[in-house]
């Protein structure tokens, strides 16, 4: 019995103890997965920060944006979203060092979702030689279950990793919610991609890092959050940033076929439907017809079973050389045959837009593509993207609006942008009125004329503010209970809460307490919140410069005060300003109010920040709308007068720092900025 | 005898008593009967001096100390002609869109409104590019003056008119929009209260068009429709009674001396 007893707790023991090293060693091997994965590929991550710009009511506006990358190779090439980098005007990475470097964009691809940037190391504080950078793994091994790394700078913070599983290999955007259902630049990203779901935690601004696996290769780059993060396959995203980095853009073909997977009804496991022919396509012009069944392409049998298959279809097409004729073998009513297809390139599905400021809108080229969508033959003629309603498109009758296609200007055709901007600068040329111009323009069938008053500039009035008599000081109602209370019952007025400093009520001898009852005899019958206004419209009666008589209750005892009424302060709108163009925001003179609300001295220095445009150097130096702007790079800048011939010379001179000093309430603080002085001509 | 002699006085005075009714009621038909006659003719009279403006305004909000911009909006607005040159007068609180409304926090939100074009339009269509010259918030006025000099558009002068009591019959003036035609348009209300502080305004029982003549029953110009600022933020969605005073007349007077401030009334002057 003893000898069992210690048999089987000495069993018990080693089992004890061989499930404390089982549990032990888990824990190490995970730990050794994250430290292989973050030291591979952490000192690779880049934060990137973009100024883009976005069309919106007929003007190019500019926003910040934030999102991640990996860098690639040696010299600097980093892989990351198109949505993150494809509208950029300006990018600056934050490397897992903490230096900062701006980039350049190499060349940008919608239909991946992938962009390629290079870092500029000479803009670094540090700048280096070489950089670290991540290898790609191959994504086709992957299998649901495999741990993968999400890493990046979500929300904008500093690099981050996050840990979880592949939750699926090939993962596509639901039926459920419609074909298209993911659509970048009008390019069905779908179309291409099969996504790596998974479940490591991703947030806005992880878009364009690395999905690393254990082994601390890049096997796809996180794009979308749908429940499940979903990453691009880094086998496609590797030749995509391949073919950016040598060519600067991404050459596809195109046949012009629209594709399905087979229909259930047709019981067949092989062949690729063909739903449907665009008109004028290599494909029609092959002789393909819908209801064809493609089953072998160049040579190569195909099928698309499920709609899992027909992205891996798709990019055979796509990677076929363009203009290269190719054997398409099918099957038609039973009968198989084969065509011969000669692609054409693909191009985009949608241009770029462009603002024109002399006509209040933006337009983009058409695409290949776009013209098919819009059932046009042609690709010339420019795509109105939006308007400004104020505009000389949106002020034209009848009104050029989003979506109408310019076809002439004047007795000029006019087939792109480039040629519109060259008319324009013509017509424009030494006038500084608009010029009424008869123009021409498509609207769904219909082509139409009308007369856009084309103009040099845009118009801003300053609307003067009338300047009527002015008492010095804030007033309240002496209410009923304030009487009451104070013993005062029956009398009416307004109390003095405010004696503004260096003013004629303060240099009349007004007190903040003071109770002013009548003014030139006549009561201030002001004794219920509700008559706030009973005061200043009693005061802005007068004429401005009226000596008028109050009577003035002040502790107790009745005094009578005479003072002078002056003009009120000049209006911060009106108030003498200067509107930089390259920096992006407008200083103007402090105006009264702003001493009234910032308790500064009446001669207070410096120039008040009225507005900073969004997106502009003055917007990344972080400086604000209520800045006191002090000095700019080291030179005081105490008038408006200055704050121009300060900012000019700074334009001039084109230093790679500028620095503005400024009062924001209590603090002052330094705002540094790096322009692009290049990318900025 | 008695109770029969008074029963006579007793019908008499009951005859009388109806009579003198229906003799009231025949004097208020016939003084509905003049007003209606006089909104016509003053209809006709003053039509022309009633325009619409076409306004393009450009907002922007300040949110601590961020700008975004609210974008560009096209407005047409009533406005009333009160001079030969063309010096129009538009309500304000059309002018700024939300201010009438105080919809925001002053404090943390700041709007701020730029108008980048002014077009007088006359009910032909034809339009005459504008500036506006003045704003005066205290009496929601703007006044806007054509670019082109030396017109001569029919106006509406303003006058000093007797002033009126509370039930008095007015004559409110307006057009519609381009979508009616911009079709003149006139109404017959009363004056249903007299705020006389922080100044005088009139309250009238029908809804008026801000920037829009308002004339007593005699066809005299009483004042211009203008909106009361603030007004509409104690106003709960049922109060129709809050509503309508948050329209308000204001009298010639104020107007004639909004139009002594301003620059070119000034320069005449200093000549």
């Amino acid at each position: 019995m003893l000898v069992i007893f210690w048999g089987v707790s000495f069993a018990i023991c080693l089992f004890g103890c061989a499930s404390a090293r089982t549990a032990s060693s888990s824990p190490d091997v995970e730990k050794t997965a994250v430290e292989r994965a973050v030291s591979k590929v952490f000192p690779a991550l880049v934060r990137i920060h973009v100024v883009f710009k976005h069309s919106r009511e007929g003007r190019e506006a500019k926003f910040q944006a934030a999102g991640s990358g990996v860098i690639i190779s040696r010299d600097g090439y980093v892989v990351t979203n198109h949505h993150v980098v494809g509208k950029a005007k300006w990018i600056r990475c934050t490397l897992a060092s903490k230096d900062e470097a701006d980039a350049e964009l190499i060349g940008t691809d919608a239909l991946a979702d992938i962009a390629v940037i290079k870092l500029k190391p000479s803009t670094m504080k540090t700048p280096v030689c070489e950089f670290p950078f991540a290898e790609f793994g191959d994504s086709s091994q992957l299998k649901v279950g495999d741990t993968v790394f999400a890493m990046g700078s979500p929300l904008a913070l500093s690099q981050s990793v996050t840990r979880g599983v592949v939750s699926n290999a090939e993962m596509i955007m639901p039926t459920l919610w419609g074909d298209d259902s993911f659509k970048l630049d009008d390019e069905n990203v779908g179309m291409l991609v099969r996504w790596i779901g998974h479940d490591a935690a991703i947030y806005p601004g992880n878009s364009g890092g690395p999905l690393v696996d254990a082994q601390g290769k890049v096997v796809g780059i996180n794009e979308i959050g749908v429940g499940l993060g979903g990453a691009i396959p880094s086998n496609l995203a590797h030749a995509v940033a391949e073919e950016l980095t040598k060519n600067g853009e991404v050459r596809r073909s195109w046949i012009g076929a629209d594709v399905r997977a087979l229909l259930k009804s047709s019981g067949l496991d092989y062949g690729v439907l063909v739903s449907g022919v665009i008109v004028g396509s290599p494909a029609e012009k092959a002789g393909l017809k819908p209801g064809d069944l493609i089953i072998a392409y160049d040579g190569q049998p195909v099928k698309a079973r499920w709609a899992e298959e027909l992205p891996l279809f798709n990019r055979i097409i796509f990677e076929t050389p363009v203009g290269k004729t190719v054997s398409v073998r099918i099957l038609r009513e039973g009968n198989e045959s084969a065509l011969e297809i000669t692609t054409e390139a693909r191009g985009k599905a949608r241009e770029e837009d462009e603002e024109v400021k002399e006509w209040g809108a933006t337009f983009r080229n058409i695409s290949l593509l776009a013209a098919k969508e819009l059932k046009r033959d042609a690709t010339t003629g420019i795509l109105v993207t939006s308007v400004r309603p104020g505009g000389p498109c949106g002020q034209a009758k009848p009104e050029i609006t989003q979506g109408d296609i310019v076809l002439r200007v004047g007795n000029k055709e006019v087939k792109n942008l480039a040629e519109l901007e060259s008319i324009t600068a013509e017509i424009v040329a030494g006038k500084t009125k608009p010029v009424p111009t008869v123009v021409s323009f498509e609207r769904k069938t219909e082509t139409i004329l009308t007369v856009v008053k084309i103009a040099a500039g845009e118009r801003e009035d300053v609307v003067p503010e009338a300047r009527k008599a002015w008492f010095s000081a804030s007033v309240q109602v002496f209410t009923r209970d304030l009487a009451e209370t104070m013993g005062l019952p029956g009398k009416e007025g307004v109390f003095l809460t405010q004696v503004y400093p260096g003013q004629e009520a303060e240099k009349a001898g007004f007190k903040v307490g003071d109770i002013i009852t009548h003014i030139d005899g006549a009561g201030v019958e002001a004794s219920d919140p509700s008559h706030s206004d009973v005061f200043p419209n009693m005061i802005r009666r007068y004429a401005v410069g009226s000596r008028v008589e109050m009577t003035v209750i002040r502790d107790g005892v009745e005094l009578k005060i005479p003072v002078e009424l002056v003009s009120s302060p000049v209006p911060e709108n009106q108030k003498k300003k200067y509107k930089d163009e390259f920096f992006d925001f407008t200083g103007r003179e402090i105006a009264f109010i702003d001493c009234v609300r910032e308790k500064w001295e009446k001669d207070q220095t410096g120039v008040y920040v009225s507005s900073v445009q969004e997106g502009g150097w003055a917007a990344l130096a972080k400086m604000r709308v209520g800045d006191l702007l002090l000095s700019a790079n080291g030179t005081p800048v105490n008038s408006i007068d200055e704050l121009e011939k300060v900012i000019k010379n700074i334009v001039q001179e084109k230093p790679r720092y500028v620095v503005f000093f400024v009062k924001r309430g209590i603090h002052s603080l330094y705002l540094e900025v790096e322009p692009d002085w290049e990318q900025s001509k | 005898m008695r109770n029969y002699a008074l029963s006579i006085v007793g019908l008499a005075f009951l005859i009388l008593a109806v009579s003198l009714v229906f003799s009231g009621g025949a004097w208020t038909q016939e003084e509905k009967k003049d007003t209606v006659k006089v909104a016509r003719e003053v209809l006709q009279k003053h039509k022309d001096a009633i325009v619409n403006v076409a306004l393009v305004v450009k907002t922007k909000f300040i949110i601590a100390g961020n700008q975004m911009e609210g974008g560009e909006e096209k407005l047409e607005i009533n406005g009333t002609v009160v001079a030969p040159s063309g010096l129009t007068i538009v309500s304000n609180s059309q002018t700024e869109p939300g201010s009438m409304f105080g919809a925001f926090d002053q404090e943390r939100i700041k709007t701020e409104s730029t108008v980048t074009d002014a077009k007088i339009v006359l009910a032909s269509g034809k339009e005459y590019p504008a500036k506006v010259i003045l704003r005066d918030r205290d009496l929601d006025l703007v006044f806007i003056k054509p670019e082109e000099k030396e017109l001569n558009l029919p106006c509406i002068g303003l006058t000093e008119p007797s002033e009126p009591k509370i039930l008095d019959e007015i004559i409110a003036l307006s057009r519609l929009d381009r979508s009616c035609n911009r079709q003149p348009c006139v109404n017959i209300g009363r004056i249903t209260s007299i705020i006389e502080k922080p100044r005088v305004q009139y309250i009238v029982n029908i809804p008026v068009a801000l920037g829009c003549p308002v004339l007593d029953a005699s066809g005299n110009l009483l004042g211009l429709a203008v909106a009361r600022p603030g007004a509409f933020k104690s106003i709960s969605s049922l109060d129709v009674g809050a509503f309508l005073s948050a329209f308000s007349v204001i009298p010639c007077r104020d107007i004639t001396k909004a139009i002594k401030d301003l620059p070119a009334e000034q320069e005449k002057e200093k000549k």
